[in-house]
């Protein structure tokens, strides 16, 4: 079996644009980078994209209806940007990765240029769906004495989990990933959420299991600790290494995937 | 497989294919031991009814599927995906988002090619005036007609001056003005050298445009070779008896069961290599002859014998 379309890395095909084009350029025009902002423009053109932003605005309507506390923007604003990111990147994958995605690949010396350019298309539309909820917030007097330092700090850990959960659905998604692997992530999750039993033993078992959720639930306070230092950041950085680490993983995975879309 | 031709110049291969197999979850064979040649600057003609393997082979061919077993080469390229820059590859159904012009399309497909800036936007107006397209360049694809579809596909197919061309199906439900434009595009592509595999249903068109053919069936190449001497194989002759005496009945008198194509009423067909023994088998028996006629045969009588006979051949394995 020597066929394959995904072996070799993502490179830049011979480029034949203005000379002085620098790194931006360069970086503006890799493959992944082209990928993610047709897929951008194709989702907001669709109307889906548009659809994302109104969800903000009702979430917004509908849980701050009284002014709240740091803590709670960060925490509810967590809970619903995570099922936008989940929502919003399944539609975003589904609609991609449709017989249509043959014509670019065709194109392409690697299948990871469609994987990371999903996720980054899927990741860098958290950006400013989250800045409209803390625009919405702030404008409208929502958060109780808001610190800006604080709100800085929380702001990147509410946005590391949304685009953790964006790579994640990206990586998660038909035909990335098989059906098995879906229902293997889903019975991890289910047993990462179970409450911790009584019995010692399996209360140690149920924290080795969900421990990948520890960095996740940090992001999720990070605006709100008390003591701020190098050191709370390293939640941040984790999530970054999941990040990439579940890019890598939908690129291998759908390298070797055989692709019947419809 | 009933014959196979020699291609010429099988070293110096477009599209190489070795013992190719196929087999979906579900054991379903879609490609069993296919071998196949297609030689640099040859169109190719891929003919085959639906399910016969030929959109299988294709995304083989493009890397979409990896092979169960056997090798795919193309231009020269093992890992298909490094020849992909050379290929121009044109999908059966028109597959574009339809909130999009024809001109935004084609420059984003020739960024994906690595052509951007003055180049892009000139490449693509290059591609657009060689499908005819400039007049509607700037309105949204989704207001295109199918043939303009198909156009437009032919326009991203050709940006990056693909050295093969994969055209899937591509006069697959269009009307017959829209039908005589892509032959013509496609016999430009073929005058200018580029190599061409195409996919079709349509036997007339890869009678015109081809000059070598094989015919799928059920995932095995029943017969492979070039157009003309697959037409001239099968030429035949047809005489036409004077006599009362049905043309079975002389057939089976002077023992020529094994060389008749036909006999029906006073009708004999034969091969075209065969007319000279059986007329002198004729005149030594004294029948008279009414008339001696040639019988060009066409692709799809070719294609209809090739698959008839591997039907026939199947049916005694199968019971």
């Amino acid at each position: 079996m020597n066929t394959s379309i995904a072996s070799a890395p993502e490179t830049q095909p011979a480029l034949v644009g203005p000379e002085r084009s620098g790194p931006l350029g360069r970086f503006w025009h890799l493959p992944s980078v082209v990928v993610a902002r047709f897929t951008l423009r194709s989702y907001l053109r669709s109307g889906w994209g548009w659809g994302e932003f109104v969800f903000v605005v009702v979430f917004f309507l509908v849980f701050w209806t009284y002014p709240g506390t740091e803590d709670y923007f960060f925490s509810t604003g967590s809970f619903g940007l995570g099922i936008l990111a989940l929502l919003g990147t399944a539609i975003m994958v589904h609609r991609a990765m449709s017989a249509r995605v043959y014509l670019p690949l065709a194109r392409l010396t690697s299948r990871a240029a469609c994987t990371r350019g999903l996720a980054l298309a899927s990741g860098v539309l958290r950006v400013p769906l989250y800045l409209l909820l803390l625009v919405l917030a702030l404008a409208s007097h929502k958060i109780i004495a808001p610190q800006p330092a604080h709100i800085l700090v929380g702001s990147l850990g509410l946005l590391a989990n949304s685009i953790l959960v964006s790579t994640l659905i990206v990586a998660l998604s038909p035909p990335i990933a098989t059906r098995l692997i879906r229902i293997c992530f889903l019975f991890w999750l289910v047993i990462a959420l179970t409450p911790l039993p009584n019995v010692d033993w399996l209360a140690i078992l149920l924290s080795v299991i969900r421990l990948p959720l520890l960095p996740v639930a940090l992001c999720i306070g990070l605006g709100t600790s008390p003591n701020l230092s190098l050191a709370s950041f390293w939640p941040l950085a984790v999530v970054a290494l999941l990040i990439v680490g579940l890019a890598l993983l939908a690129d291998f995975l759908l390298k070797r995937r055989d692709l019947i879309l419809h | 497989m009933l014959e196979e031709p020699a291609l010429p110049g099988q070293g110096d291969a477009a599209i190489e294919c070795l013992g190719l197999t196929k087999v979906y979850e579900g054991r379903i064979a879609a490609l069993n031991d296919l071998t196949l040649t297609v030689p640099r600057g040859v169109a190719f003609g891929l003919l085959g009814e639906n399910g016969a393997g030929k959109s299988t082979l294709v995304r083989l061919l493009l890397g979409f599927l990896f092979p169960t077993s056997g090798l795919v080469r193309v231009l020269g390229e093992e890992n298909v995906a490094r020849a992909h820059p050379r290929i121009g590859y044109v999908h059966e159904r028109p597959l574009f988002e339809p909130r999009f012009t024809g001109r935004q399309y084609l420059a984003f497909f020739a960024e994906l090619s690595g052509c951007w800036g003055v180049a892009n936007r000139a490449r693509v107006q290059m591609a657009l005036e060689q499908v005819g397209l400039r007049a509607v360049a700037d309105r949204k694809v989704g207001g295109y007609s199918k043939g303009m579809l198909q156009r437009l596909a032919i326009a991203q197919a050709l940006l990056a001056d693909p050295e093969l061309l994969i055209l899937d199906e591509v006069t697959s439900g269009i009307d017959a003005g829209s039908q005589w434009e892509m032959r013509r595009m496609m016999a430009d592509l073929r005058r200018q050298g580029k190599t061409i595999l195409l996919c079709s249903h349509y036997m007339a068109e890869v009678e015109s445009l081809c000059e070598s053919v094989g015919i799928l069936r059920r995932g095995r190449l029943v017969l492979s070779g070039d157009v003309a001497h697959l037409l001239r194989l099968h030429d035949a002759v047809e005489i036409t008896l004077a006599g009362e005496r049905p043309a079975s009945d002389v057939a089976a008198a002077l023992k020529l069961g094994g060389q008749i194509i036909e006999a029906r009423e006073n009708v004999l067909r034969i091969p075209a290599a065969a007319q000279q023994e059986i007329l002198a088998a004729l005149v030594a028996a004294h029948i008279p002859i009414h008339s001696l006629n040639p019988l060009t045969q066409t692709l799809e009588e070719v294609y209809v014998r090739a698959t008839r006979a591997d039907e026939a051949a199947a049916e005694p394995a199968l019971s």
